[in-house]
């Protein structure tokens, strides 16, 4: 198994160039993304935008907060979270071009992050850091019965959108990030070592 | 005087009806606005020639929410406008008495 993420090939969302052969020498922060987060017809549309451009807002704010000194975001599509980004490359990037078009931080082609579908990139981020805790939760939901989440096993599983990894300018795995750790925030909350999200990051640029 | 108008705001993912209702109170404009899942409540007053509203809310999430309306004053039937939600979002909003 290689020991850099930069050795993975995922191409953007245009399929124009390599994303993670591109960040040789940059700290990155990998994050799979959602463009319309919450939209079932149950939800807001105006909330779900609202939610949705908060959190690209934000990962852009730390983009352009840190991109001078070697570092980048990465939104990476993926339809396993409520189906929730449920077109194709070039209908996404047309959305989020649209829609949110604050964000320049590159967007990776769509994939799958959890399941027999995996990509070989979100294989290699979970492995260092296997989660041990009984998933119970999952056990009645449509991403359990899809395969994605066992219950009660000690697994790799990406629970929600916009959980968050962050590589070494090598392309290690230096720390991961819940959903629920924003990236501005000014406290640590779920995961990342007690780091917040911008100290992480200053920390590993130096 | 209570004014009220049904107003729509629009954005990309599409479209929802809240129900507006402000009032004039020694130069300062006060109001709600209404959704099927609370209230926020407005406040502000008119600068040159719109009614500029902000207030705070903590659900769905917490953040800040501000409205303009194309007036220099309440006695509209319907209006255009701007919704932004903290600042990262601006969606159009138009108005229409009810």
């Amino acid at each position: 198994m290689t020991t850099s993420a930069h050795n993975i090939s995922l191409m953007s969302i245009d399929q124009s160039f390599d994303i993670m052969d591109s960040l040789r020498g940059k700290v990155s922060l990998i994050t799979n993304i959602s463009s319309k987060l919450g939209y079932t017809p149950k939800c807001s549309p105006v909330w779900s935008f609202a939610r949705t451009s908060k959190y690209l807002w934000e990962l852009q704010t730390i983009h352009d907060m840190f991109k001078d000194r070697g570092f980048s975001v990465v939104g990476v599509p993926c339809n396993q979270f409520g189906k929730m980004e449920p077109k194709e490359n070039d209908e996404i990037n047309s959305f989020i071009k649209e829609a949110y078009p604050f964000v320049t931080f590159p967007i990776s082609e769509k994939i799958e992050v959890n399941g027999k579908n995996e990509h070989p990139l979100y294989d290699f981020l979970k492995g260092p850091q296997k989660r041990a805790y009984s998933d119970t939760t999952a056990d009645g939901s449509q991403a359990a019965k899809d395969g994605q989440n066992l219950a009660g096993q000690a697994i790799a599983r990406i629970p929600h959108n916009y959980e968050k990894f962050l590589l070494s300018r090598e392309g290690i795995m230096v720390c991961r990030f819940n959903w629920q750790d924003g990236p501005l925030d000014e406290e640590p909350r779920v995961m990342g070592a007690g780091w917040t999200i911008t100290e992480a990051i200053d920390e590993l640029l130096g | 005087m209570k004014n009220m108008w049904k107003v729509t705001v629009t954005n990309p993912l599409g479209q929802e009806v809240y129900d507006l209702i402000l009032e004039e109170k020694d130069g300062l404009i006060e109001g709600i606005i209404q959704e099927p899942r609370g209230m926020i409540s407005l406040s502000g007053k008119i600068i040159n020639d719109s009614i500029v509203l902000s207030g705070d809310t903590e659900f769905p999430m917490k953040t800040s929410v501000e409205l303009i309306i194309n007036s220099n004053n309440l006695n509209i039937s319907n209006f255009e406008g701007l919704v932004s939600v903290g600042p990262y979002v601006k969606m159009s909003l138009s108005g229409a008495r009810s």
